[in-house]
């Protein structure tokens, strides 16, 4: 009787221990496997897939996750009021366009401020800097772009001289060809930066088919 | 009159009254200014420089105007976790070096009268808490 209790309590001891081995190599294992860690920006392996947003786009037309078939995206957040950050980015993201001219992805300017911003402003603001960009006005509803994303903005209260700033993302996201957010460029940008970001990002999603 | 042994004495122990004089004077050096050029219909506009204070107090520059815009604004933009914050400052204080450069402190210059191309010139003028004003004519650059 005693020896089988010890017996039992040994191969309890014995499995236990095996189990916990076994479980720790298998996670180990599935990090050996994993190098896309080590890409900046990469959003994998469970990046979101875009559904419905009804955004107004600069040339005052509803557009939805259409935009994005069969076609590679660069998305920014901003406002035109912006004096700072914003037109940075643009002129950054202009340079970064023009360097990707054999496969040129759409560049899309995602407005947080549908209050002041209207689709003739936007398509003006963004003609300056490449009239290939598209304006997009995020709408204030349920399952928005910005919501489906996974951005917030603010608006701080206004000035004595009745303006108004909005906080925001300063990240660039990229979509891919099916609609799906598989990269998030952080700030500080620089032209080079997001051109070598974005090859990389779009050749590995590229490779898995 | 000759210059005597006393005359230059009194005129060199003169001379450091004069240089705290200067040095409190108030004095305030700009450099590097431009007006960041916008797209012709944009709303705001963005002004960067660097302020120097050789004096021995610091100075704080608690408002700006100029003809050729409605309204100006002191602005600090944060980008913390990937997010841009546009702080706007009641005053900008210079202790040595102020530096208003993009992705940090700026000038927000709002509504302009007319739409500012590059080689234009605007002058802005600062004016400090102790009722200094800084003149500055700043050329639009790309």
């Amino acid at each position: 009787m005693k020896s089988n209790l010890s017996f039992i309590a040994l191969f309890l001891l014995v499995s236990s221990i095996a189990t916990i081995t076994g479980y720790y190599l298998s996670t180990q294992l599935e990090k050996t496997d994993i190098k896309y860690e080590e890409m900046a920006g990469l959003l994998w392996p469970s990046p979101k897939t875009l559904g419905t947003f009804n955004a107004i786009n600069h040339d005052n037309v509803v557009v939805n996750t259409e935009l994005f078939n069969n076609q590679w995206s660069m998305i920014f957040f901003g406002y035109t009021h912006c004096p700072d950050i914003c037109p940075i980015t643009m002129n950054t993201l202009s340079s970064a366009y023009e360097q990707l001219q054999d496969d040129p992805p759409q560049i899309i300017f995602i407005s947080v401020d549908s209050k002041r911003d209207t689709p003739a402003g936007l398509s003006q603001y963004l003609n300056y800097f490449n009239d290939q960009f598209i304006g997009l006005i995020d709408q204030p509803t349920q399952d928005n772009l910005s919501q489906q994303i996974g951005i917030v903005y603010y608006a701080n209260p206004p000035s004595e001289n009745k303006q108004y700033t909005v906080d925001h993302s300063a990240s660039i996201f990229i979509i891919d060809p099916k609609s799906r957010v598989v990269g998030k460029l952080s700030p500080p940008h620089a032209p080079n930066q997001i051109v070598q970001d974005f090859k990389r990002i779009k050749a590995f999603i590229s490779s898995k088919g | 009159m000759r210059l005597n042994y006393q005359h230059k004495i009194i005129s060199i122990l003169l001379l450091p009254i004069l240089s705290i004089a200067l040095a409190t004077n108030g004095s305030l050096s700009f450099s590097d200014a431009w007006v960041q050029e916008a797209p012709p219909n944009a709303n705001v506009m963005a002004a960067y420089m660097t302020i120097y204070n050789p004096t021995l107090q610091p100075i704080k520059l608690v408002r700006a105007s100029s003809d050729m815009f409605s309204a100006i604004e002191f602005h600090r933009t944060i980008i913390k976790q990937d997010r841009a914050y546009m702080i706007k400052q009641d005053a900008l204080t210079i202790t040595k070096t102020l530096k208003l450069e993009r992705g940090s402190y700026h000038l927000m210059l709002i509504s302009p009268k007319q739409s500012l191309r590059v080689g234009d010139t605007v002058t802005i003028t600062f004016y400090s808490e102790q009722g200094n004003a800084y003149p500055l004519v700043i050329a639009v650059k790309k």
